[in-house]
């Protein structure tokens, strides 16, 4: 295993060679094929070592999400239990439906800010990543002005339309917000709607938002959206819901 | 794992933990590390998933490709080389997106996606990306390294010198970690050698 080389790449991967040393390997790695045959070990052992790193690592993650999935199930098992128990006494448990099918409770539960997917880690960024950044920095002003600008000048990139949208609704505009969004084709143009009933249900409009749901569920065009669409209408229809509001 | 999406389990979603302070956790280890990896799930994974899922991965895949992506960032954020310039969910979007395609070479169906992005070298994760038989390789290859062995190469693999492993890892000097980790290496280059066939895994 060691040869007359070996203490010389250690050196080099400890980054210990001085300038002239340095430029002798570089010499040995363009005319020695032992010299060279060792050397790509040396990068193999360095990469399996990083890759195993990455690995353990992997394990990990995957086993906290599944802790946490187990413990959400079993927690979820508990409030079953405890949800038998109120049966029992539901007359009295009436407030507490009341407040599970508040119009805000159900848009707290089914809103999430939209992610942002489009940017990347270069300097050279699109005015359109830009605005991403600026959007996934929560600048939602700064945002708003930055998609405005492209939507003025491409008006046809359903992108930018989509998260002015969103930008709109974290600033709080939500008129404007279900404007937009309203206007959103192509693929994002579910996930809008989506949105646009959200809003609507925030501002207390139940009737518009229904309405919205509806268009999701019957338009069929991306099956998440038709999904959470019919849970939320359930939930609004909710028998439960008719008795105490 | 979709019961993480629920509304039940986001309506106890813990409470926002900045990027720099996520940082700190990771590289304090242990339960503060296991802390963030979980605030990271709770933040993240639904969204890339989602995306994934939406771009024609199976949920499997988008799982596989997320977990590996927050493992690659971990280990970037250990190794200093997150530098904050986006943000963590930025970052590991555009980790994970990229080893989705690497893995699962699937066709880019959106738009959005772009070729050109693909292209680009970032160094935000290896180019060899963890197949179940990479995964089998790397664990036989490592078998005869003790974990002590595995610790000094791991923080070695990560640039740390000789004196900062020293510290970490509680040796008197930082001779005695350099002739650790060149004998571990050594064993590391024997069991490569040895195996041609997994040693060409790594490519």
């Amino acid at each position: 295993m060691e040869t007359q080389y070996t203490t010389f790449i250690e050196r080099y991967f400890d980054e210990d060679l001085t300038i002239v040393e340095l430029i002798e390997y570089q010499e040995l790695l363009k005319t020695d094929l032992d010299f060279q045959k060792e050397v790509e070990l040396f990068k193999k052992a360095l990469k399996a070592i990083r890759l195993k790193h990455i690995s353990d690592m992997k394990d990990r993650v995957q086993s906290i999400r599944n802790k946490k999935v187990n413990s959400s199930k079993s927690g979820y098992l508990g409030w079953m239990k405890i949800a038998a128990s109120v049966m029992l006494v539901a007359v009295v448990g009436l407030g507490f439906y009341a407040q599970q099918y508040k119009t805000s409770k159900l848009y707290q539960e089914a809103y999430t800010p939209a992610g942002d997917y489009i940017t990347n880690m270069d300097a050279d960024m699109s005015t359109m990543e830009k605005a991403m950044e600026l959007y996934n920095k929560e600048d939602f002003l700064a945002a708003i002005d930055a998609f405005t600008e492209i939507e003025n000048t491409n008006p046809e990139t359903q992108v930018s339309k989509f998260y002015l949208g969103q930008s709109l609704i974290q600033a709080g505009q939500d008129e404007q917000a279900i404007k937009t969004l309203s206007e959103v084709s192509g693929d994002y143009h579910p996930e809008a709607l989506w949105y646009v009933a959200l809003t609507q249900l925030k501002m207390d409009n139940e009737a518009a938002a229904l309405q919205s749901l509806e268009h999701i569920i019957s338009e069929n065009k991306d099956e998440a959206f038709v999904i959470k669409a019919e849970r939320l209408k359930r939930k609004l229809n909710s028998p439960f819901r008719k008795l105490v509001f | 794992m979709l019961c993480l999406n629920s509304p039940k389990v986001l309506m106890f979603e813990s409470k926002k933990i900045s990027d720099t302070e996520l940082i700190k956790m990771i590289n304090q280890g242990d339960n503060a590390m296991n802390k963030a990896i979980e605030h990271i799930l709770d933040t993240h994974a639904a969204k890339i998933e989602g995306y994934l899922m939406k771009q024609n991965s199976s949920p499997e895949e988008a799982e596989d490709a997320l977990y590996e992506g927050i493992a690659a960032f971990i280990v970037n954020a250990q190794r200093g080389t997150f530098n904050g310039e986006s943000t963590i969910g930025t970052y590991l979007t555009s980790i994970c997106k990229g080893i989705w395609f690497k893995k699962f070479q699937r066709m880019m169906v959106h738009k959005k996606w772009e070729a050109a992005e693909l292209e680009k070298p970032q160094n935000l994760y290896e180019e060899t990306v963890i197949t179940t038989e990479v995964k089998d390789g790397l664990d036989f290859l490592m078998t005869n390294l003790k974990d002590k062995c595995k610790e000094v190469l791991q923080l070695w693999s990560m640039s740390f010198n000789m004196t900062e492993i020293a510290q970490k890892l509680d040796y008197t000097s930082s001779q005695v970690v350099m002739n650790k980790k060149n004998l571990c290496l050594k064993e590391l280059r024997k069991q490569l050698a040895d195996n041609p066939n997994l040693a060409n895994l790594l490519v």
